[in-house]
């Protein structure tokens, strides 16, 4: 912490210091008397490009579908997410709202880049869109903080390529998939952390010469090591009407982001109910 | 019918020459004729078929007539319903504002003690010619409540600015303040209309002793009427059809908490991207058959109150 104590890196510990670094136009910051959230200048956290499901990936996996895949149930954990990031935006105001994030201050080229905000939680894939903002090659990667539980969980993007059943040249298909799996170009180009180690240095050594950074300024070791902290079950598993369920999902991210003074708890009961039509929709055709 | 027939007959081309002219008239034409029925008829045709089917383009294969169904969930989908509200309650703000504001524009750009009056002319008409989209987008920033210029104005002088985009009690205003930027088309139209009003009737009404306001209302109003009605069928239409604004604002999820959610930006929503394109177009016809019956009232209802010159 500031005052050089030695504290346990859980959620708690990163919402005080995503306080500490929200600054608003006089200097002051989140925690300090008369901080004014009108005329935030620095936002201490946020999480970039994720969906109302990956958003929720803070104190551990669950998702939106219960065990037996069609009823709706937004699990414990994702429940608490939801609130700590409603209380991060509207209460605690170290996390920015859907129209700060529309602001000059956070737009260009997206909120993290812009050097506006201090920390954000987000993929490796994510470092494809990093650049042309403030940020420039002044960042690093830290570990995920640890729930209340005292566990860590880390939301993964594991990307497969699959070939559809009703194609009608899959051998070609497979063909393409294999080839695309051999070219470096493309696997730097497509962005994701490849899965075989040997692939892993060259991707981060690329890394390197694209920040411009000298081996040892970031921390890379961290992407590894979060491998074995995947969120379980994961927040993109299979969810029955898939793209009513997103839309659905989509409002509801929208409206956190969106409107002050809302009951969390009676807009997750709201979310369930819907989310229960859209599957039981599914169900009966 | 023998009427009809020598009609036709006198309407056909007789001589070579006649012949050849409504030839090269139809292949000039023929452009146009293309793409007005594969642009246009051909996809509404289309669209009215799908709308009696569950059509899903990801799985064209299993399309299945299903009547009216579409056309009866329009009237059960909630979000529907509220995307109507949403749209009607634009239109209630935007139709006034469209007819209105540009008629007071152009009364005062045509008053003789205006000095300047070309600039103002001008000025207002000037920003029409910027694509809307364009527009909107500057705006976005514009009005953004952090950074935005309205509200440092504001602040300047002691005014808190709202939250122009994100407060629902705000937004829809806002979109109607974002229209006042397109309304140099109307200004000209009216402006044409009040340069042909004869000067005579109003020498004529001030010998009469009719002060200002009733030789607007007596004279300078039924005058311009044919304009008023155009300008209000076109703001009805409009407002009917608003979309682009609307997506980029509040985008599908018609933020904040649904009030852009517009019925056309809820129509696009069930197309495509929940891919119900069987839905989404009964939603089409059921908005084309609105807007159809809303201007054929206007239509009928303007023998009442609208003046055309050629007593037509």
């Amino acid at each position: 912490m500031p005052d050089g104590k030695e504290v346990d890196w859980t959620w708690a510990t990163l919402r005080d210091v995503a306080m500490k670094l929200t600054v608003d136009k006089a200097g002051k910051d989140a925690t300090q008397a008369g901080f004014d959230p009108k005329t935030t200048r620095q936002w201490g956290f946020n999480q970039q490009w994720s969906d109302s499901r990956g958003m929720a990936v803070l104190f551990g996996g669950g998702g939106i579908v219960a065990a037996d895949g069609k009823t709706a149930k937004v699990s414990d954990s994702y429940k608490q997410a939801y609130k700590w990031v409603y209380d991060g935006i509207w209460k605690d105001n170290f996390y920015p709202s859907g129209e700060e994030a529309g602001s000059e201050l956070l737009a260009k080229p997206n909120e993290f880049a812009s050097g506006n905000v201090a920390m954000s939680y987000t993929h490796s894939w994510f470092m494809c869109c990093m650049e042309g903002g403030n940020l420039k090659n002044k960042w690093g990667v830290g570990v995920v903080p640890a729930g209340p539980d005292g566990k860590v969980t880390v939301k993964m993007h594991g990307d497969t390529f699959s070939i559809m059943k009703g194609s009608k040249n899959p051998d070609a298909a497979f063909n393409v998939m294999l080839d695309i799996m051999k070219s470096k170009e493309l696997e730097q180009v497509y962005g994701g952390l490849p899965s075989g180690d040997a692939e892993r240095a060259a991707f981060f050594t690329a890394k390197e010469t694209q920040f411009k950074f000298k081996p040892g300024d970031v921390t890379w070791q961290v992407f590894l090591d979060s491998v074995p902290f995947p969120d379980v079950p994961s927040h993109e598993s299979l969810t029955p009407n898939y793209l009513k369920a997103k839309q659905r999902m989509q409002d509801f991210q929208s409206l956190i982001q969106g409107k002050a003074g809302l009951v969390m708890d009676d807009e997750i009961a709201k979310l369930e109910k819907d989310l229960q039509k859209i599957f039981d929709e599914a169900a009966a055709k | 019918m023998a009427t009809l027939t020598s009609r036709i007959s006198k309407a056909l081309p007789k001589s070579r020459a006649q012949k050849r002219e409504a030839r090269l008239g139809l292949t000039m034409l023929a452009p146009w004729l293309v793409g007005l029925l594969f642009l246009w008829i051909l996809p509404m045709g289309i669209s009215l078929y799908f709308s009696f089917t569950n059509y899903d383009p990801v799985k064209a294969d299993q399309i299945k007539f299903i009547g009216f169904d579409n056309f009866v969930r329009i009237f059960t989908d909630e979000v529907a319903i509220w995307s109507g509200f949403v749209t009607f309650r634009f239109m209630f703000i935007y139709v006034p504002f469209s007819v209105i504001m540009p008629l007071l524009i152009a009364l005062m750009i045509t008053n003789k003690t205006l000095p300047i009056r070309g600039v103002f002319r001008f000025l207002f008409y000037l920003p029409s010619i910027i694509p809307g989209i364009a527009a909107t987008l500057i705006f976005l920033r514009v009005f953004n409540v952090q950074t935005g210029w309205v509200n440092r104005i504001l602040g300047g002088i002691g005014i808190e600015g709202p939250s122009w985009f994100w407060d629902a009690n705000w937004v829809t205003i806002t979109l109607v303040i974002l229209e006042f930027w397109f309304i140099g088309a109307g200004m000209i139209q009216y402006i044409a209309a009040l340069q042909n009003v004869p000067l005579e009737m109003y020498e004529a009404a001030k010998v009469d002793g009719a002060g200002p306001f009733r030789r607007f209302f007596q004279i300078t109003l039924p005058l311009i009427s044919s304009v008023i009605f155009y300008r209000l069928v076109f703001a009805l239409i409009f407002a009917m059809q608003y979309f682009g604004n609307a997506m980029l604002v509040g985008g599908l999820s018609g933020n904040p908490d649904r009030n852009t959610l517009f019925y056309n930006v809820y129509l696009y929503r069930a197309g495509w991207t929940l891919n119900e394109m069987g839905y989404a177009s009964a939603l089409a016809w059921f908005l084309f058959i609105l807007a159809g019956a809303v201007t054929i009232g206007l239509f009928a209802s303007q023998k009442k109150w609208v003046f055309y010159a050629t007593g037509d």
